[in-house]
Parts: C-alpha cells; structure tokens; sequence
C-alpha cells in the first residue's frame, strides 16, 4: 500500500482571531466575529460589515529578499510560520529542497487593484487628465512616484508564493486561483504530488484580503452581500431562514502535509489523515450555483472515493456554507444527493457564521476546523443559524459546540465559475487500513 | 501506467485564430505586428489581439456576448481544440479545464476601477463586468459552454502558468480523475504593460504578445475508446531549476528519452543572438559529456523571436506552435520535440512531445 497522506501542521489567521487556538475558542463559542469594517469608509455601501482581522499577526520583517508587508503577504506567513512551528518543521529539517513543494490559492491580486485605483485616484485628482483621457503613462508615473511598483513588476501574488516557497524552503511553488474553491484545490494538488512521489512534504495554503472598496462594491452590486447593517453579528448565518447574503472576511489558513513515512521518520505528531480530494465543475454559471447542487455532489462522492472511503465514513462535513440563499439550499440538496439516507446521520456546520467569507482562503480554513474537530471531538456550532431555512433539513449544530466521535470529514468548497472541491480528511490511526 | 496523447489544439493570437495562423506566421506569412502608442509614450510593436467576434463561438453559447475579451482569448481556443478533438457533448462531461496566466483579468479589474472611480462604487460596480473580475473566469466560461464537469482550475504562478497548467493536468489524469483536460494558457494585455514595459530594464526584446493557447490531454485508453489520431504524445512535462543544459538532462532522466531522438527543441528566449548563445553551450555541454553527435540532427528554434512574448500563455502558444512543426515522422525526423517554458526565478518547464504512433 502506498504511503498515506497525513496533517502535521496547522496554521490560521481569521477574524476569529490569530492562531489556531483562539480561532478555535471562537468557533466553540457560536460567536461571530462580523462588524462594522473600518478598512474603508463604508457610508453608502449597502453591505457595510466585514470579519476583519483583529489585530496584526506575528510575522517576520523580510523572508530571504521578500518584504512582509501588506495583508496578504503578512496573514500568509504568519499562518505558514504556525503550520510550521506545529509541524516541527525548522531549518533543521533534514528535506532537501526539491522534495519540498508549496501550493498556495489566492486571488491577492487585488492588491494591484488597489494599487491601480490610487494611481487612478490621484491622476484625476492632480487634474492631469478627464478621466476619459486618463493615460496609462500617468497611470504608471504614479505607480512608480509611489515605489509600489517596480516596472513591469508582476502582480504581488507571485512575490507572495516566491516568499512562502523562500519560508519553506521548497524548489517548487505554486499558485492556484479556483476563487472560493481555491484553498482546497491547492491543498489537492499538493496531495497529488505527494502521491506521486514528487515531493516528501508540502505546505498548502489559502489566503484572500477583499475587504476593498471595489470588491465590496462589486460583491454588493451582485445582491450577494448581506445587508443587516443593523445587526453585524448576526449578518452571516449560514442554513438560516432569515440569511440575506454573504460578509466578506479575510485571513488565511495553512497544512503541512507529508508523507505518513516521511512524519514518522522524523517523529512528526500526525493530527490526521488528508484521505481523499474530490474536483468537478457545475458546468452552469459563472456566479450562480447550479441550483439541485449535482457539481457539488459530484465533488463530494469523487473526494470520498478518491480517499478509498464509503460515504457511510463521513459522519461530519463542514460546508461551504456561504449564507447566500442560493449556496445553502443548493449544498444542502448537494449533500442530499451525495449521501442518500445517510445524510440524516451527518453532523454538519459551517464556518463563515463566526469569520465571514475568506473567498481563496475559506476551504483552508474548513480544512483546519475539519482538524480541530477530529482531534478536539467536538464540533463547532454555526454561529447565528437558529431557525433552519426551508429546504436545509440537515442536522446542523447549533448553539453550543457538540462532542462527535469523528472519523471521517467531508470539506466543501465551492467557487464563482462554478469550480467546486471538496476534501475527505480521517482520523489517523497508525497502520494499513 | 499509460500514455497520454494531445487530440486537439487551438490557438488565439495576432496572427489569427487556429493553429493554421500560427503556422503562416511562423513561415512569415502573417501580417506585421501592430503599432500601438500607449499614453503618450512612443509607438511599439505590439501582438494585439483585441477585442474578437467570433461567430463560429457565439453560436456556441448564448451568453457568448457577456465573456469578457481575456476569457474570450480561452474560450476560442478551447473551442478549437475539442472541435478538432471530435468529443461529443455527452463523452465531454468528465472533462476537465486547466488554463494558466500570469496577469490574468488585468483589464476587467482596470475597466472596473475605472467605472468604480467615474460613477462611485455604487453605479460603477457593475455585476457585469465585476464578473470578469476573477482570473479563473476563462476556465469557469469553458466549462459552463462546453459542459465539462472535470477538475476546473487557473495556475496563476507567473510566466511559466501555461506549461504548469499542462504538467499538473497530467497528474489530473494519472490519478484518474479525468480522462482529460483541456489545458494550455491564455494572457491579455492593457496599456499599463506596454508603459511599464518601455521602463523594465529587465525586458529581454521579444514583442509583447497577448492570446491564447490550449491543447487537449486525453488519456490512452479514452483516445482508442472514440478512435481518433492524436496530433502528438505528451510525453511528460518536467519542471526544473537551473540552467537549460541541466534542465535538459533532467527531461532525459526523467523521461527516459534520449538526445539522439529529439528532433526540435523550442527554447523560450526572446532574441536570436540569446538562441545562438544557448544553442552554444548547449554544444559545450554535449561536447563535455562526449555525445556532442547527438545535438546535430537536432533544430533549435526561437519561436517568441516571430510570435512575441506571451508570458503566461507562452506555454500552450508554444506548445501549439511545436505541433506545427511537426512533419510525418516526427520532427526533424526524429520522435521527440522538447518545448522550453520560463517560469518564475531560475526555474524552467520542458513540454516533451512524442511522435503520435498510434496505439494498437
């Protein structure tokens, strides 16, 4: 049989908090993290709440030539500098770096959005030009007056994969952008290529940072965003009857995957198996799930097969659970017509009640809460969901954190363009299965 | 394990659409590149696409009039590929679409910043064009016109995304989880590039090239399953840091092929004097090594030199352009053509491509 895949190293920076333990201590609690953002102004915005990132996290200045500076960059490498540290993995590790690999997902390169509307901004406002005939060289001459760009500079989210492959000492590294499928599908293929052979041990990582006036803007202008100004902490709520959208967050979450040999050789603590990835395509739209949820199924019994599992394994899922009416009905049919009768013995919860929406970084971080409640046996309680929405008849935890015996997990993901992934993560038990 | 085998190609670039365009421009058949002057700054040759109407497309999709130019670029190409690929909708389902790009929705993001900056953020965010606004849209528009419900996914690693796209949708396939992928790059630019490009003392020379490439990778046993001849054998992909010498002894461990079976090697350098420098150590190399003899049947070619530089889409641009290339029998009479890809750093992609035997 060939060697498992196995978690060693968790990492996490959300609104709920930085490290996995106080993010952990949120999640039980059933609190949510949304508030009022300050980011930007939101006068006007008809979504004006986010689950912003409390404080700074911990992060080096530089890694090797790289500067940590901005959200992405620095919310990346201190939740891979977590996952690390939880892993054991130092400059002592004994891996040579063409055995190690980093597969990121991020849709960072709004940064250069954000770098592109100032330039815009004060062209306009230094009166060079109507905006009609705003000039791409103006455009240009701010870009470099500010020293945020150098020429021709590629977007930032390739110096954030660079840095995290510097961070980890990998040869290989690479970035993937499935939009909210996006930290799953790396994590997937950093299992691939363990399978292969091709690496001993990966870091694998989701990282978005959209709280932004243009993201929120088009988010708004969707429809997709909750709009209980009113109320932040009871806007996202995933599977309710009264959920009217989604709320942005941001963060990023990390794994160390190995090889089972490779985490016992060097005497690595397994936290749990990653069994399974499961990918397919809605084929439908490109912003609106396909609405009787079969790509989403489809992801779900590929990631289950693909693990060597039955779907009668799974006894948790932690969904994608947006708190757009749309998505929670469709997941809910999904999971439905994946499981058949045993749907009804599935505990479920979702994330995004207590830290909102993290886009490339939301199924990382239902990956390391599929961690937690494995090694911790509870599962977390979806914040705010306390009246289930017509049609989400599953068997959602609610309130007050409740103790499973977990061994399977079941992990969805799903993305604007319809890319859907689903990860199938066990408890680890020593020896062939 | 089996063999995988490319069915079908399809190419978006300046010199028209189809792989038919790119070979007239290879033979310097194609009309010369644009001219363009972006802001106030003097003109340069550029690989304009623009903005395309394709009605062989449109009459694909029905939504054909909301994607977006950079996913367009994709789209056209993909439709190419599994048109020549012959996959019927219903054998189509358990495909899947990997695309790689190094500056993706650049355009949608400035349209929309623009929009966002003239009428505020509340008239300017328009769901229309914000839906462009993600570099994964070329492959979720793909996906939902052509019905393939396989692995979907967009390599945004940098120039060598293209390539990368290819080399991870093998392992789609080795692990079964598709018998195919469409799989290639697609890049489009905005006057911003053409500006900053005048200022990158970095710039290597090659014409800034925007388009796309896509080949589609089906496995053995799903290709003699429908009967159809492949157009080439994708051999492997290999991924490597360090020089292209190096680069080249890993593909031959790697893969298993020998320099003496290789016919075309396709290096992706920008210049013809860069060629002719490689090219010489490359000779050094083999000569060191005592099987010089080996590199003298072999053509090496500068393909950026006439189609430009394409960034992340220079991987199936190039790829594409290698099939071309090739003549009954192989390449240069030989089995094997290598196609060189730059990635981020010092690390490389070597596209190996085989001659399509086939299978019994």
């Amino acid at each position: 049989m060939s060697d498992r895949i196995v978690i060693t190293g968790i990492g996490i920076v959300t609104a709920a908090g930085v490290g996995v333990d106080q993010c952990w201590e949120t999640f039980l609690s059933g609190r949510s993290a949304v508030a009022r953002y300050d980011l930007f102004g939101p006068e006007g915005m008809a979504s004006q709440m986010a689950a912003q990132v409390p404080q700074w996290p911990e992060a080096p200045d530089k890694v090797g030539p790289y500067d940590v500076v901005g959200r992405p960059m620095t919310f990346a490498v201190a939740a891979a500098t977590e996952a690390m540290e939880c892993a054991g993995i130092d400059e002592s590790l004994d891996i040579a770096p063409g055995r190690r690999v980093v597969v990121a997902a991020g849709g960072f390169d709004d940064q250069m959005n954000l770098v592109l509307a100032s330039a815009m901004d004060k062209s306009t406002a230094a009166g060079e030009a109507s905006f009609e005939e705003l000039h791409a060289d103006q455009v240009a001459e701010h870009l470099l007056d500010d020293g945020v760009l150098a020429p021709m500079e590629r977007y930032s989210q390739v110096e954030v994969m660079q840095a995290l492959g510097h961070l980890f000492g990998a040869h290989q590294a690479m970035l993937v952008s499935t939009a909210c499928a996006g930290g799953p599908t790396a994590i997937g293929d950093a299992v691939t290529l363990l399978r292969n052979g091709e690496a001993d041990v990966a870091l694998a990582m989701g990282v978005d940072t959209l709280i932004t006036r243009e993201m929120m803007g088009g988010f708004c202008n969707l429809t997709a965003m909750s709009t209980r100004n009113d109320d932040p902490a009871r806007a996202s709520r995933p599977f309710d009857a009264d959920r009217d959208g989604f709320v942005m967050g941001e963060g990023a979450a990390a794994l160390i995957l190995e090889l089972e040999s490779v985490a016992k050789a060097r005497g690595a603590t397994v936290l749990a198996e990653l069994a399974g990835v499961g990918y397919s395509s809605d084929a439908y739209g490109l912003t609106a799930p396909e609405p009787e949820g079969e790509g989403m199924a489809l992801s779900m019994t590929r990631a289950v097969e693909d693990g060597g599992m039955e779907l009668t394994d799974i006894t948790y899922v932690n969904a994608h659970g947006t708190s757009t009416p749309a998505n929670d009905i469709a997941e809910t049919r999904a999971i439905r017509r994946a499981f058949g009768a045993h749907a009804d013995d599935l505990v479920v919860s979702a994330s995004k009640g207590a830290i909102g929406h993290l886009i490339h970084g939301a199924g990382a971080v239902g990956a390391v809460v599929a961690v937690q409640t494995i090694v911790s046996g509870q599962a977390h309680p979806t914040a705010n969901l306390e009246n289930p929405g017509p049609g989400c008849d599953l068997d959602f935890v609610v309130g007050e954190p409740r103790p499973v015996e977990v061994d399977g997990v079941l992990v969805n993901a799903f993305g604007f363009g319809g890319q859907n992934t689903t990860l199938a993560i066990r408890r680890y038990a020593a020896g062939a299965r | 394990m089996g063999r995988r085998f490319i069915v079908g190609a399809g190419c978006v670039t300046w010199a028209g659409l189809g792989i038919e365009a790119l070979e007239q421009a290879l033979r310097g058949e194609a009309p010369p590149f644009a001219v363009e002057s972006p802001g106030s700054g003097p003109s340069i040759d550029v690989g304009r696409v623009g903005p395309i109407k394709d009605p062989a497309s449109a009459a694909t999709y029905r939504r054909w009039g909301q994607v977006d130019t950079y996913s367009r670029y994709g789209y056209v190409a993909a439709r190419l590929a599994l048109e020549q690929s012959g996959l019927t909708l219903e054998e189509r389902e358990a495909y899947g679409v990997f695309l790689g790009t190094s500056y993706g929705c650049m355009e949608e993001n400035q349209r929309f910043d623009r929009y966002t900056i003239k009428e505020g953020v509340l008239k300017g965010a328009s769901p229309l064009v914000f839906k462009g606004t993600v570099d994964n849209a070329p492959a979720g528009w793909i996906a939902v016109a052509f019905k393939l419900r396989g692995p979907n996914a967009t390599f945004v690693s940098g120039d060598g995304a293209g390539a990368e796209s290819m080399w991870s949708g093998l392992r789609q396939i080795e692990a079964m989880r598709a018998p195919g992928l469409l799989c290639g790059g697609v890049e489009r630019f905005v006057d911003l590039h053409l500006v900053l490009r005048e200022r990158d003392p970095d710039w290597q020379g090659a014409t800034l090239s925007e388009g796309s490439g896509v080949v589609l990778v089906e496995d053995e046993a799903a290709m003699r399953a429908r009967d159809v001849t492949p157009l080439a054998e994708l051999v492997g992909v290999v991924r490597h840091r360090g020089s292209i010498t190096e680069g080249l002894q890993a593909v031959g461990v790697r893969l298993g092929l020998r320099l003496e079976d290789v016919g075309l090697v396709s290096l992706a350098t920008p210049t013809l004097e860069r060629l002719a420098e490689e090219r010489a150590e490359l000779e050094q190399s083999a000569k060191e090594g005592g099987h010089g003899a080996a590199l003298e049947g072999i053509e090496f070619v500068a393909d950026k030199v006439t189609l430009g530089e394409f960034h992340g889409a220079w991987g199936g641009v190039a790829v594409c352009a290698a099939l071309t290339r090739r003549e009954p029998g192989g390449w240069n009479g030989r089995k094997y053509a290598l196609v060189h890809v730059r990635g981020e750093g010092d690390e490389s992609f070597y596209v190996a491509l085989g001659e399509p035997v086939k299978p019994e």
